[in-house]
């Protein structure tokens, strides 16, 4: 699920800059692949806007057609092996700690306490962690902030109990929670409720005991958090890991991602 | 690539992703032009990769305001592009997606590398797509044998009745319903 209810109505300058700059030559501008997309948006835009020397006959064809080829080079961006041409942060949910490792220590046989080391290093550090906002409340807690964990490597995630995404992912928690409860690591569930039914605490709690949570939960009723930690477009379940100085250190929006998640708690425990 | 739109016709039956279908399926009932399902699919392929790569995510009530746009043009121009245009764009903005793993993984990398999911969330978004256009066009034959054409008024309803709700401020009012309503069937 997305949260854009309260979004804020703004462009990136750098795509606003583009569309704002439309020339019928834009094509031609040299550009690296990945923003190749970027341009055929372009030239889809002015298809649309009617350029000067289009006809409407010829118009009608190309937008199809535009529509076609944005899609296909899409699918070639994204065919790519991640992080070839970017500049951007790496996509840490996509980071196997394994594969880092692999990569790091190339073909020789790797001693077992090496690789916990490079496979640590080797996590992206995303920076601090914010705090939890605007927290009306705890259930199954005896903790007030995540200042209290400190010094604990902590999986938080915002969920919602009406979420069926977010319920596909509590069998991994659970399992994740029973193999290391009684260590240095804590889960904090924030749940953040998208619809108002989800707001009252008993249904929360009725809910938690239904579906097998049983690490703290921190209610955060008017999704303060949720913005604050997302920013917008925010998303239900969003999994975060967080290291012992409260750097986030994991990052996934939606299902999946359970090895890379369960390898980098392994990991940061160590 | 094939996951991806295999999560998209899997998801497309949760309400999360109606806004999506409904006016696919009555997009499908309206024409038989590939021409303008092309571009409801770019449309919504390309709004909801700016979307998620939080470049400009819109207000419902602005989503509300194009789908009603396109709905009224739709009723009185027939389901051509523009009307198609402005419909994909509204169902787009107005996505709120359920996110299983295909489409987590696509916005998960959209947030560092939105080039690099653009491909992992069209696939998503066609494997919707492709179901409303599916029912919409079986439904628009299971008419024709009925003796009775497709109709572009009914498929022109769609997305303006869903526009109006969003406008009006209802919408989440009935997306929390059938939210809790699915809840209640997938338990």
């Amino acid at each position: 699920m997305i949260d854009g209810r309260e979004s804020v109505l703004a462009v990136s300058c750098r795509v606003a800059a583009r569309i704002d700059g439309i020339q019928p030559v834009c094509h031609q501008v040299r550009v690296p692949a990945n923003e190749g997309p970027v341009i055929l948006v372009q030239g889809l835009l002015s298809s649309l806007s009617g350029g000067a020397a289009v006809s409407s006959t010829r118009m009608k064809r190309l937008i199809p057609f535009s529509v076609l080829v944005v899609m296909l080079v899409g699918a070639c961006a994204s065919a790519e092996p991640a992080g070839t041409e970017s500049t951007a942060a790496p996509a840490p949910s996509s980071t196997s700690t394994t594969t880092s490792t692999s990569t790091s220590i190339g073909s020789t046989e790797p001693d077992p306490v090496e690789e916990e080391t490079v496979a640590e290093e080797s996590l992206p550090d995303l920076g601090p962690a914010d705090e939890l906002r605007g927290i009306d409340g705890w259930l199954q807690a005896d903790i007030e902030s995540l200042d209290d964990l400190r010094g604990k490597v902590v999986v938080v995630q915002f969920w919602t109990f009406g979420c069926h995404n977010c319920k596909a992912t509590l069998p991994n928690l659970e399992a994740l929670y029973a193999e290391h409860r009684g260590t240095d690591f804590e889960i904090v569930g924030v749940h953040s409720p998208e619809f108002d039914y989800e707001k009252d605490p008993d249904a929360i709690a009725a809910a938690a005991e239904d579906l097998g949570v049983t690490w703290p939960i921190a209610l955060d009723t008017a999704r303060q958090s949720f913005r604050s930690w997302q920013g917008s477009p925010a998303y239900w379940p969003r999994t975060y890991v967080l290291d012992r100085e409260g750097h986030i250190r994991f990052d996934h929006i939606g299902e999946g991602a359970y090895e890379e998640l369960n390898e980098t708690v392994a990991v940061l425990l160590k | 690539m094939i996951g991806a739109f295999a999560e998209g016709i899997t998801q497309s039956l949760l309400p999360c992703s109606w806004v999506l279908l409904l006016p696919a399926v009555a997009l499908g009932v309206g024409t038989r032009r590939a021409g303008v399902f092309g571009v409801f699919a770019g449309a919504v392929v390309l709004t909801a990769w700016i979307a998620v790569a939080g470049w400009f995510v819109a207000p419902l009530w602005l989503a509300g305001a194009a789908l009603l746009a396109g709905g009224v043009l739709w009723w009185r121009l027939g389901a051509t592009y523009v009307p198609a245009a402005l419909v994909g764009v509204g169902s787009a903005w107005a996505w709120r997606p359920c996110v299983g793993p295909e489409l987590g993984e696509a916005l998960t990398t959209a947030r560092y590398d939105p080039a690099a999911a653009l491909g992992g969330l069209a696939m998503f978004l066609l494997g919707v797509v492709a179901v409303g256009l599916a029912f919409g066009l079986a439904g628009g034959v299971l008419l024709d044998r009925f003796g009775k054409q497709p109709s572009n008024k009914v498929g022109a309803a769609v997305p303006a009745a869903l526009g109006l709700t969003m406008v009006l401020g209802v919408y989440p009012t009935l997306a929390s319903a059938f939210a809790r309503w699915s809840t209640t069937l997938w338990a």
